[in-house]
C-alpha cells in the first residue's frame, strides 16, 4: 500500500465570481504520507478541502481517489465520506447541543446501517451495532488520553478550544477514513498543546491513515510533514520538503509581498 | 355545584387532554426542529388517524367476534392509526414539501403548500367518507362502569388509558431521539444540516423518518381523541391542530420537551378555566394563551431550539 497514490487532482479550478480560488491545481498524496498545505490567507487552501469533500463543486478538473481512482468531482459529500475522506474545519463545526460522545457517534453514522425500524424495534442487529460503535467512539476519545474521555457525557459547547479541535479530529476518525484532511488543527493552541497535537497526528498516521493538513504554524509543518505544497492565489507555487519550500523564492515573495534578498 | 368542588375532576380531564395535545404538538415541533417549517397539514394527519381507528373498530364490531377486549383491540387501533398516519405524513413530505425544497424554496413556499395540503386532505376525507359525523362505539370497548372513585373524583378507565398511552408514546419518542442512531441523526440534521450531510447522514431519509414519527404520534392522538369524544368528522383536525400548534409554541417550538410541557399546561389551563366560565370560551382561552406567549415569551416556556444556537 505504502507509496501508491491515494489522492490526485488534475487541473482543478474553482472561481468565485472573478476570483480564482483554485487555478489548475495539480496535487498528489501517497498512502501513509503527511502532506502540509501552506500559503497566505485566501490562497485557496480551504477551498481545496471544500472541493475534495464535495461541499463545493469544481469549475473544472478532476479529483481521483483510492486504488480504483474513483472520480469524486460529481459526488455528494456523504458519498465522499463513505469512500474514505474525512475532514475537520477551520472554524469548528461540532454539534454543540450534543454530548462529546454523541458527536463521535454521529461521525460514525456513515458506517452504521440501522434505520428507522431498527431504531424503533431495537432489533438485535441494531443493538450489536450500537455496542460496536459505542466501543469505537470510546476508543477514539481515548486517543487523546485524559483530554476528552472524562468529558464524554458533557455537551460539546462546554469544551475548551483545544478540546473542540481534538473532538473534531475524533469525529472525523469515526468515519474510518483513509484520508484525513485537517484544516488548521493547531490554530489557537498553546505550544504545549501544539506539541501534543503533533504527537497525536503522528500516531494517527501510524494507524495507516494518510493526512493532508493546512497549517500556519511552521513548527507543525516542519515537525511532521513529509511533503509540503505552497499555494498562492490558487496557484501551486512550490512543492517538496519543508526546507525546499521554505527557501523557494516564490514562497518568500508570497508571504512577504516582495522578493527578499536571497543568501 | 360549587366551581371549586369540581376542580380536582377538571384537573384529571385537563391532564388527559393535555397529554393528547402534547402528542399532537410533538408532530409540529419535530418537523419544525428539522426543517424550520410549520406543517399545517398535521391536524389533518391527526384526523386521518381518527378515521382509520374508527374504520377498524367498526369493522371489528361488525365482525361479531366473541370478545372484544381493549387489551388487544386498543393496541391494534393505535398501531393501525399510527402506521396509516405515518404514511400520510411521509407522502406529505414527499409530494408537498420535498419538491419545493429541492427547488430551493424559502420558508413561505412550503408553508403555503402545507395549507393547501391541509385543505386537500379535509376535502378528500369529506368526499370519500361523507360529511356526516362518524361515531366511535367506545362504550362497547370501555364500558362506562369501568371507573375509579378517588376522593370524590371520577376517573374512567378510558381516561387512564388515554393518559398512559400518550405518556408512554412520548417517553418512547424521547428515548428514540436521545439514544438511538436515528435520533442522533435527527439531532445532527436539526443542528447543522450541512455538517450532518458531510459526516454521512442521509439528510432526506432522516427528514422522511421525522415526518413518519411525528405523524404517527398524531395518528395515535387521533385514535385516542376519537375514543374519548366518540364523534369525529373531517374538520376535527382544524381546531385540534391549531391547539396543538399553540401547545408547541407555548413550550418553545422545535423543543421536544417543550411540546410535552406546552400540551400539558394548555390542557390543564383549558379545563380549569372552563370550570369558572362558560365552556364556550374554551377556544378563546387557548388562543389568548397563544397570543400572550407570542407577545411576552416568543421563544416559549422552555426556549426555541433556534435561539439556543444563536447564543453560541
Amino acid at each position: 500500500m505504502a507509496g501508491t497514490i491515494l489522492l490526485e487532482t488534475k487541473n482543478l479550478s474553482k472561481r468565485f465570481g472573478g476570483l480564482k480560488a483554485l487555478d489548475r491545481f495539480d496535487f498528489l498524496v501517497r498512502h501513509g504520507e503527511i502532506v502540509g498545505l501552506i500559503g497566505p490567507n485566501g490562497s485557496g487552501k480551504t477551498t481545496f478541502f471544500h472541493v475534495v469533500t464535495g461541499i463545493l463543486k469544481a469549475a473544472s478538473g478532476t479529483v481521483m481517489f483510492g486504488e480504483r481512482r474513483e472520480v469524486l468531482t460529481a459526488l455528494p459529500p456523504h458519498r465522499i465520506t463513505a469512500l474514505g475522506i474525512a475532514r475537520t474545519f477551520q472554524r469548528q463545526r461540532l454539534f454543540n447541543q450534543m454530548t462529546v460522545l454523541q458527536n463521535v457517534l454521529v461521525g460514525a453514522h456513515c458506517r452504521t446501517c440501522s434505520g428507522l425500524f431498527g431504531s424503533i424495534l431495537r432489533t438485535p442487529a441494531t443493538r450489536r451495532e450500537q455496542k460496536v460503535v459505542q466501543e469505537k467512539a470510546t476508543r477514539l476519545l481515548a486517543l487523546f488520553g485524559e483530554r476528552l474521555l472524562p468529558r464524554a457525557q458533557d455537551p460539546a459547547w462546554t469544551l475548551s478550544y483545544a478540546n473542540r479541535r481534538r473532538l473534531e479530529i475524533a469525529r472525523a476518525l469515526a468515519a474510518d477514513p483513509l484520508l484525513l484532511l485537517l484544516d488548521e488543527p493547531a490554530a489557537g493552541m498553546n505550544p504545549t498543546e501544539t506539541r501534543e497535537l503533533m504527537r497525536d497526528i503522528l500516531s494517527i498516521r501510524e494507524q495507516g491513515i494518510t493526512i493532508v493538513l493546512i497549517e500556519h504554524d511552521m513548527t507543525v509543518v516542519r515537525g511532521i510533514c513529509d511533503q509540503v505544497v505552497a499555494l498562492d492565489h490558487g496557484i501551486k507555487i512550490a512543492e517538496g520538503s519543508f526546507e525546499e519550500v521554505r527557501n523557494h523564492p516564490s514562497v518568500i515573495e508570497a508571504y512577504l509581498g516582495r522578493r527578499a534578498k536571497h543568501a | 355545584m360549587d366551581s371549586f368542588a369540581i376542580l380536582p375532576q377538571q384537573l384529571v380531564f385537563g391532564i388527559a387532554l393535555g397529554t393528547v395535545y402534547s402528542l399532537i404538538a410533538l408532530g409540529y415541533t419535530l418537523v419544525y426542529g428539522i426543517l424550520f417549517m410549520i406543517n399545517f397539514a398535521h391536524g389533518e394527519v391527526f384526523m386521518i388517524g381518527a378515521y382509520l381507528g374508527w374504520g377498524l373498530l367498526t369493522w371489528l364490531l361488525s365482525a361479531q367476534l366473541s370478545s372484544l377486549h381493549p387489551l388487544w383491540v386498543l393496541p391494534l387501533l393505535l398501531l393501525q392509526g399510527m402506521i396509516g398516519a405515518g404514511l400520510v405524513g411521509l407522502s406529505l413530505e414527499f409530494f408537498a414539501y420535498r419538491p419545493l425544497y429541492k427547488r430551493g424554496a424559502t420558508r413561505l413556499g412550503p408553508l403555503i403548500s402545507a395549507v393547501g395540503a391541509s385543505i386537500f386532505l379535509q376535502n378528500l376525507v369529506m368526499l370519500t367518507q361523507g360529511a356526516r359525523m362518524k361515531v366511535y362505539m367506545t362504550s362497547l370497548l370501555f364500558p362506562p362502569s369501568w371507573r375509579l372513585q378517588v376522593a370524590g373524583v371520577n376517573i374512567s378507565a378510558l381516561l387512564i388509558v388515554i393518559t398512559l398511552t400518550s405518556t408512554l408514546l412520548m417517553f418512547g419518542l424521547h428515548y428514540l431521539v436521545q439514544h438511538t442512531t436515528l435520533g442522533r441523526a435527527m439531532r445532527a440534521v436539526a443542528e447543522d444540516r450541512e455538517m450532518a450531510e458531510i459526516v454521512g447522514v442521509k439528510v432526506w431519509r432522516v427528514i422522511a423518518a421525522t415526518f413518519f414519527l411525528g405523524s404517527s404520534l398524531g395518528g395515535a392522538a387521533g385514535v385516542l381523541v376519537g375514543l374519548y369524544y366518540t364523534q369525529i368528522d373531517f374538520f376535527m383536525g382544524y381546531s385540534a391542530g391549531l391547539k396543538a400548534f399553540t401547545a408547541a409554541v407555548l413550550g418553545g417550538i422545535g423543543n421536544i420537551r417543550g411540546a410535552m410541557l406546552g400540551g400539558l399546561v394548555l390542557g390543564i389551563a383549558e379545563s380549569l378555566a372552563v370550570t369558572f366560565m362558560n365552556p364556550a370560551y374554551r377556544d378563546v382561552i387557548t388562543f389568548a394563551i397563544l397570543i400572550l406567549t407570542l407577545i411576552f415569551r416568543p421563544t416559549g416556556l422552555l426556549g426555541e431550539r433556534l435561539s439556543e444556537w444563536e447564543k453560541l
